[in-house]
């Protein structure tokens, strides 16, 4: 079942005078399907961050559209967007995103707070969830007390608690130390094991052969993508390095 | 690496950080231009001229002193504040090879171009404003010459530089100081590093209930103004060391307790508002407090200067009930008779010299004493023969000589007079009529006491001296009061020629024996009292101004602080899923909370304060409680008024920074 769909989406930003046109995304055509582990995967500048922010729908693409479920932003009016951005989507950011007035667990139950969730329930479901991601002995510390990947993982625990449709993530592990960055995408693995669709942006290989399928943005266009299928993990990393080598060849094909 | 090269640095620093440096530039020369002034007034000729001018001159000279004392607390203030906010760029010099002492350079050339230009923008602005507050002042003061003038004076110029080279050589030593001891990995972090945790948040805040409550009841129990006196000092240092306590430790107290309330606290508006106050709160209670008893201190020494100044008419008529007072002692009765007679004459005919008359004259002979003894509580009484009174009031009493009637007065002043004369008189009370004199001749609860005759009087007198048997005539006051309708310059003139002649009279009428006399005249103290209040007006004027600058900047600062705080917690907020609107009104109430709590707190102290200032005025016999009742209410709307333009100005900074 498709869950995200992406149809010709082209961005197109106009310097400060508007003398000067700068492409950023042309043509950007996929789709996502239900419980997959995508990865988007490009050098500095090729777009991905363009592309996540108009798939979180904080930015809007100049032309073309994307439907979440079979619902075009384009026709979401703007007052519901943030709501409907926090029932559908959860966010994990590169640089945490914390708010350094609340502990951890007011970040984490921040969304739902804003959902008027009732009390009960939120203390209903921010216990499994922290046991999981190992944060119940920090829930009452603040963001500046803890450490990066443990300030992560209260970011991961906030981006779900809304069981959202589809997790997005940018960069997540960009700010981490490789222990922290593994631990991390092993909660990625096992949140997408449970069912959670999950769309991943990064320009680290490693981090990428967690996906099951990678796509590579080059210049503001999909490049080509890569299934996992039933490679192992390493196998997997080892293809995405070469398929790397490839992108930064400047397109001659040598493979 | 020239010279060129720190001067060049600390140019592009100032420039680049002109959002943070403005404050203390305009603040150095606000603060110069007023001293600049102050000491031009201090010298100028044409002040002393003028009468009472130095009494003026001499409150300007022990206002300055305590002005310099604060005015040097404040910019070093603000100075820590400017350092703190700039430790990264610090630290990053020496990340890029540059030694401390090539800092302190930087730090030196930073320094002398803000103070140096402040001070020259001060001196200008003094010199040309100058003028106009001298003009007003002459105007305060009601005695205006044609052709006087007050100019810069090179003194007054040294003085002023001279105070702001010494707030310059602290502020260097201070920067320089705070580069030398840290390390460049120190100074990188300086910014990041995390709140601190309050601690004792209880115990602090039951001490800032008691204490501000201690201040409060101070205030509203003194009954009396000598008690006021005695405890306004400790009430003042009460309210802001509770101020302090409860902005600090209770609103996070609050704050907490409404955290823990789950109900409450996990509601959308309350979730945000309540964690962001605290937060807030744990960052700027100090700052805060500052800016409520700063404001305080305002609201108070302006409505107690102008309470004063506008009082004036007030004070004068309780001091000089009638326009002259005149009072002769002397131990020959019919000599002081006779020369009360002579004054009485000279007074007319020299008041129709003026084109004026003498109108409610009044004479009586009596003994009025009033003192203060341990408990504060005044205690007087006058003693009056009783022929004099049953003349002046139409009563027909009758008294042996040995006997006294008691009039009116006070539980106390009653009871003491009795204690000192029971034994040797018979002492009866009556509800007789007061005397016919204004009011204020008789001081409030004086108890009016009558005797047979003036020996009686006399006897009376002996025996509360305790000198039996003597004659104590000596003591006895034949007073002389009237008033006479006379402008204040003719009435001045009236009054000098007056006394003139009546002291000729009287040290004539004494032949050489011992004698002595009282004299009051209303003209004589209005132009005293204007020289005094006009000065203490423009004195709280000048006060205002200081503490007003140094509220401005402090709230100019957690303006920026709070903006740029801000700017990230709004963009999280956004990602997150709040709506722009959401946030923007959340922020915003917090932002207004913060600000106006420390204006509220002043103005609950100053309505705390009211009582004890009514009682202290009365000490300057400003009895009129309408005026500093009407001065406090208007001074402080006055104030809230500034107080909210000061913040929306402020708020531009905030908004510019959080672009939203």
């Amino acid at each position: 079942m498709k869950l995200l769909q992406v149809n010709h989406v082209k961005k197109v930003y106009n310097t400060r005078l508007g003398a000067r046109q700068c492409v950023a995304l042309e043509d950007i055509g996929f789709s996502v399907d239900q419980g997959e582990f995508v990865a988007i995967m490009g050098a500095s500048g090729s777009g991905k961050t363009t592309l996540l922010n108009i798939l979180a729908s904080l930015d809007k693409p100049t032309s073309g559209d994307v439907c979440l479920e079979n619902r075009s932003f384009s026709a979401i009016p703007d007052r519901e967007l943030s709501a409907f951005r926090r029932d559908n989507l959860g966010f994990v950011f590169q640089d945490f995103n914390l708010l350094d007035t609340f502990t951890l667990r007011d970040n984490i139950l921040l969304p739902l707070v804003l959902q008027k969730t009732a009390v009960h329930e939120m203390e209903k479901r921010i216990e499994p969830l922290a046991r999981s991601l190992g944060l119940t002995e920090l829930l009452d510390k603040f963001p500046y007390e803890v450490s990066g990947g443990e300030k992560q993982r209260a970011a991961v625990a906030r981006a779900v608690i809304t069981n959202p449709l589809l997790l997005l993530a940018d960069e997540p592990t960009g700010a981490l130390d490789s222990r922290s960055s593994a631990a991390l995408l092993g909660i990625f693995e096992d949140l997408n094991a449970q069912g959670q669709t999950i769309l991943m942006v990064t320009h680290s290989s490693m981090a990428a052969s967690y996906a099951s399928r990678v796509l590579f943005i080059k210049d503001g266009r999909l490049f080509s993508q890569l299934f996992r299928g039933q490679m192992g993990r390493r196998e997997f990393f080892d293809r995405i390095v070469s398929n790397l080598s490839v992108l930064s060849d400047g397109g001659v094909d040598i493979g | 690496m020239g010279k060129a090269f720190y001067l060049r640095l600390a140019l592009s620093n100032l420039r680049r950080n002109r959002r943070m440096v403005m404050p203390y530039f305009f603040a150095t020369a606000v603060l110069s231009g007023m001293f600049f002034i102050i000491y031009n007034l201090i010298d100028s000729q044409s002040i002393a001229n003028v009468i009472y001018g130095p009494t003026l001159q001499g409150m300007l000279g022990f206002g300055i002193s305590v002005m310099i004392f604060f005015t040097v607390i404040y910019m070093l203030y603000i100075n820590s504040f400017l350092t703190s906010r700039r430790k990264t760029e610090f630290g990053l010099y020496g990340v890029l090879g540059l030694e401390k002492r090539h800092v302190a350079r930087i730090i030196f050339w930073e320094n002398l171009i803000l103070s140096g230009g402040g001070l020259l923008l001060g001196l200008a602005a003094g010199a040309v404003f100058g003028k106009l507050v001298f003009l007003i002042l002459m105007r305060a003061m009601g005695s205006f010459a044609p052709g006087s003038t007050v100019s810069p004076t090179l003194p007054a110029l040294l003085s002023t530089a001279g105070v702001f080279l010494v707030i310059f050589l602290l502020t260097c030593l201070y920067n320089i100081f705070k580069v030398r001891v840290a390390s460049p990995i120190d100074l990188l972090h300086g910014e990041a590093k995390g709140e601190k945790k309050p601690r004792f948040t209880v115990p602090i805040t039951i001490l800032g209930v008691l204490t501000l409550g201690g201040g409060y009841a101070l205030s509203l129990l003194s009954a009396i103004p000598t008690i006021a006196l005695l405890s306004f000092w400790p009430a003042v240092l009460l309210v802001i060391i509770g101020t302090l306590c409860l902005f600090t430790a209770g609103s996070v107290f609050i704050l907490n307790r409404l955290r823990k309330n789950k109900k409450f606290y996990y509601q959308p508006r309350n979730f945000v508002a309540v964690s962001g106050l605290l937060h807030r709160m744990k960052q700027n209670a100090a700052g805060l407090a500052n800016i409520c008893i700063l404001s305080t201190m305002v609201i108070i020494t302006m409505s107690g200067c102008c309470s004063l100044f506008f009082g004036q008419e007030s004070i004068l008529r309780s001091q000089n009930p009638y326009d002259i007072s005149l009072g002769l002692a002397l131990s020959d009765r019919d000599a002081r008779s006779a020369a009360v007679d002579d004054v009485l004459d000279a007074a007319q005919s020299l008041a129709a010299e003026y084109g004026a008359e003498l109108t409610d004259v009044a004479r009586l002979t009596w003994y009025q004493t009033y003192f203060w003894p341990g408990s504060g509580e005044e205690l007087s009484g006058g003693i009056v023969p009783v022929g004099q009174y049953n003349e002046m009031t139409g009563s027909q009493y009758l008294l042996a000589p040995d006997e006294l009637l008691f009039i009116g007065g006070s539980e106390s002043s009653v009871q003491h007079f009795r204690d000192q004369l029971e034994g040797s008189f018979s002492i009866q009370t009556a509800d007789g009529k007061p005397l016919p004199l204004h009011d204020g001749v008789l001081d409030k609860g004086s108890v009016l006491i009558l005797t047979a005759d003036e020996d009686a009087l006399s006897n009376a007198l002996a025996v509360m001296y305790d000198e039996p048997g003597g004659d104590l005539t000596r003591l006895i006051d034949e007073c002389l009061y009237f008033d006479v309708d006379l402008s204040q310059e003719d009435g001045l003139d009236f009054g000098n020629r007056m006394f003139e002649r009546f002291n000729k009279i009287t040290s004539d009428a004494a032949a050489g024996g011992e004698y002595s006399v009282r004299t009051s005249s209303i003209f004589i103290d209005r132009a005293s009292s204007l020289g005094t209040y006009g000065g203490l007006l423009v004195l709280g004027v000048f006060f205002t101004i200081l503490f007003l600058t140094n509220t401005v900047i402090i709230i100019y600062f957690k303006q920026v602080s709070e903006g740029m705080e801000d700017r990230e917690r709004f963009t999280i907020m956004q990602k997150v899923g709040m709506s722009d609107a959401e946030v923007r009104s959340t922020i915003n109430r917090q932002v207004l909370i913060v600000f106006f709590l420390p204006l509220v707190g002043a103005l609950l102290h100053t309505a705390a304060a009211v009582n004890i200032m009514v009682r202290l005025l009365e000490l300057f016999w400003l009895y009129d409680i309408g005026i500093t009742l009407t001065c406090m209410g208007v001074i402080s709307l006055c104030f809230a008024v500034v107080y909210i333009a000061v913040y929306r100005f402020t708020a531009k900074t905030y908004y510019k920074i959080v672009k939203w």
